[in-house]
């Protein structure tokens, strides 16, 4: 168990998430203006908790992929299981650490919001690790918020639904399906130990 | 050299190509470049977002490679900048050609173009892949890949994205993106922000590299006194790079334009005469509606305008006291459109005027009416009924009557009913009265 922790620099990913939940859940009520999409459409803003977030689940997903080694999918132990269960932990620091810095600042919804960006920016990850993005899996959160900021608004100026993350809305339906479908893909993933797409065993390198 | 297979950089040329040409085809619009090839290679600014990524995605993971395929006693015999240049130079060119795609695109959506093709602005965004290459070379060189390949994203991305959002508009020109601001038929690019983005992306590269030889090993911090050397050096290059860049563009305004000399303008030979760029006349020669509204409402007694421009007002008031009209001219602008530009000419000079606070709201109001009557006299005498038909109606005008006060809407119901002859009284004298801050006398009944 502390093996399965200090190979995964639980220390370092713990003090990032603490200090992005803080910075995201102060920062909460901002909104930060997207160039991409203000020009010809109108203005266009993101809420500040996505970048925290965002950093968070780069450096997380790094840092807990880094001690699944080669050897490890031969493992009697379940390494995969170890680092979804690292995951889970720190969205709960998350959780905790941005309630209480919103409990402080009066600031509830700012912090529902920073935990609801971490959770979705995280399964999009462990999705993406799921079917088969395996070394390169940090890349998704970073392009699919790319492609949100750049492609979001329709031709009504509208922001279209699956660009959640530039909203504010806890309940979206499409942030609650992502997170629900990404938890899927992840539960399925634990059980069987390798991707769901293709037919290779081996762990990430 | 190494097969193309084992370049990501050409990997990702098709996708960065596709979002490019989706981006331009979703949101710039037509009316936006049309005619002007110098707005078509700005708007492409807005697509480093795709060729930056590809560029700094790109250097990360050769770097990266580069930094694992290195034996533990293998000593570098080529200097760290051969490398970059060897390991970058497909990611650079991709980068560009994901950008040139969007170039031309654009350029075929403005359609032909009496500008010339505008080559700073083009050197300029090729140039700044340079800044991002070297993101994506030192966060390669610092960290393992799966570190440094979606922090190289998320960098460039972020550096993109919110170097926009400073009040200090400088920095704005840094990362190149505001130069999609340029420019309007009668604005030419202020090249300092070009030098600007040009200046801080090469320096910032080679601060970069700098600071990539000196965290090229297996630790997180430098090794070694000569290692110390290249990390202040680096990070004084990039210091430099800021000042230098900052320092270039300290006197750009929030877009990066000037005003465009108004000797480019060509002249008609009409009364009065109409002065407008050559880009305002690619699609269509609207400068004798110009002069034949000026002309109506001079005969109906508004004040007499000698001379029509379509320049910023910065440049050119909106109207002059000694007779010249600015006007808003664009290319493709419809014969009706034209004359709703000119004919507001007068009510829109009303509105520069600074009036006390509580004649403000009134000023505007009674200038609305103004304009209504001017278009309508105006188009009576120069426009098709056809064309008559496409001109706005009057409805806006009770939005901008004031409850328990004012019915604009009212008096211009009121106005039309009148003789011609005694609108004409009305509007000349209102005219006058709003231009020194008084409000006219409201519109009496009467019939035609």
């Amino acid at each position: 168990m502390k093996w399965a922790m200090k190979a995964r620099r639980y220390w370092t990913t713990t003090i990032v998430a603490v200090i992005a939940s803080i910075v995201g859940t102060t920062a909460g009520n901002f909104n930060l203006p997207i160039p991409f999409l203000s020009s010809f459409v109108g203005p266009s803003t993101m809420p500040a908790p996505v970048v925290p977030s965002l950093i968070l689940v780069v450096v997380a997903g790094a840092m807990i992929q880094s001690a699944e080694l080669l050897w490890s999918a031969a493992s009697v132990r379940n390494v995969i299981a170890h680092s979804m269960l690292l995951a889970a932990g720190l969205v709960a620091i998350v959780v905790v650490v941005s309630l209480l810095t919103g409990l402080a600042l009066h600031e509830g919804e700012a912090a529902w919001l920073m935990a609801r960006d971490v959770l979705g920016l995280l399964v999009l990850w462990s999705g993406a690790r799921a079917v088969g993005i395996k070394r390169f899996a940090g890349l998704v959160p970073v392009v699919y918020l790319l492609i949100a900021s750049a492609f979001a608004r329709n031709s009504m100026g509208e922001v279209r639904g699956w660009a959640w993350i530039l909203g504010r809305d806890v309940s979206d339906p499409w942030a609650l399906a992502t997170i629900g479908i990404g938890c899927l893909l992840t539960f399925l993933y634990v059980r069987q130990r390798r991707s769901l797409v293709g037919r290779t065993t081996r762990a990430n390198s | 050299m190494l097969p193309i297979t084992r370049r990501p950089a050409w990997w990702l040329l098709i996708p960065g190509m596709i979002l490019s040409a989706l981006y331009i085809q979703q949101y710039v619009l037509e009316e936006r470049i049309m005619a002007d090839a110098q707005a078509a290679v700005a708007a492409s600014a807005l697509l480093l977002i795709f060729a930056a990524s590809l560029v700094s995605v790109s250097a990360a993971l050769e770097v990266g490679r580069d930094k694992s395929s290195r034996g533990m006693t293998e000593i570098a015999v080529r200097s760290k900048i051969v490398i970059a240049l060897v390991r970058l130079w497909p990611s650079f060119v991709a980068g560009a050609i994901v950008q040139l795609v969007g170039i031309v695109l654009l350029l075929v959506k403005a359609g032909s173009s009496p500008n010339r093709f505008p080559i700073l602005i083009a050197v300029g965004l090729f140039v700044a892949l340079f800044f991002h290459a070297g993101i994506g070379m030192f966060l390669g060189s610092w960290m393992r890949a799966r570190f440094a390949v979606p922090l190289a994203l998320a960098v460039s991305y972020l550096w993109l994205g919110f170097a926009w959002t400073f009040d200090f508009v400088p920095v704005r020109y840094l990362a190149g993106l505001a130069l999609e601001g340029c420019c309007a038929p009668d604005e030419t690019v202020d090249a300092a922000a070009v030098y600007s983005l040009m200046v801080f992306s090469v320096l910032g590269f080679f601060g970069f590299v700098l600071l990539a030889m000196a965290v090229s090993g297996s630790r997180m911090l430098p090794r070694g006194k000569a290692n110390w050397v290249r990390t202040s050096a680096g990070m004084l290059t990039l210091i430099v790079a800021s000042s230098l860049g900052l320092f270039i563009a300290r006197d750009v305004a929030v877009s990066p334009v000037v005003a465009r000399p108004l000797a480019e303008a060509e002249c008609s030979v009409s009364v009065p005469e109409v002065c407008l760029f050559p880009t305002q006349l690619a699609r269509g020669d609207t400068r004798q509606v110009y002069a034949e509204a000026f002309e109506v409402l001079a005969r109906k007694g508004m004040p007499k305008v000698n001379k029509i421009v379509s320049a910023s007002t910065e440049q050119v008031p909106v109207l002059s006291n000694d007779g010249v009209a600015n006007v808003m001219a664009t290319p493709g602008q419809s014969r009706s459109r034209a004359l709703e530009s000119a004919a507001s000419t007068y009510a829109d000079a009303l509105t520069y005027i600074e009036c006390p606070q509580e004649t403000t709201e009134d000023v505007y109001g009674w200038a609305e009416v103004l304009k209504a009557w001017s278009i309508r006299v105006a188009a009576e005498e120069v426009l098709d009924p056809d064309e008559r038909s496409t001109l706005p109606d009057t409805s806006m005008l009770e939005s901008v009557s004031i409850p328990g006060e004012t019915n604009f809407l009212g008096q211009w119901h009121k106005l039309s009913k009148l003789d011609n002859k005694s609108q004409s009284q009305w509007a000349t004298a209102a005219y006058d009265r709003l231009s020194n801050c008084r409000l006219p006398v409201a519109v009496s009944g009467g019939t035609k």
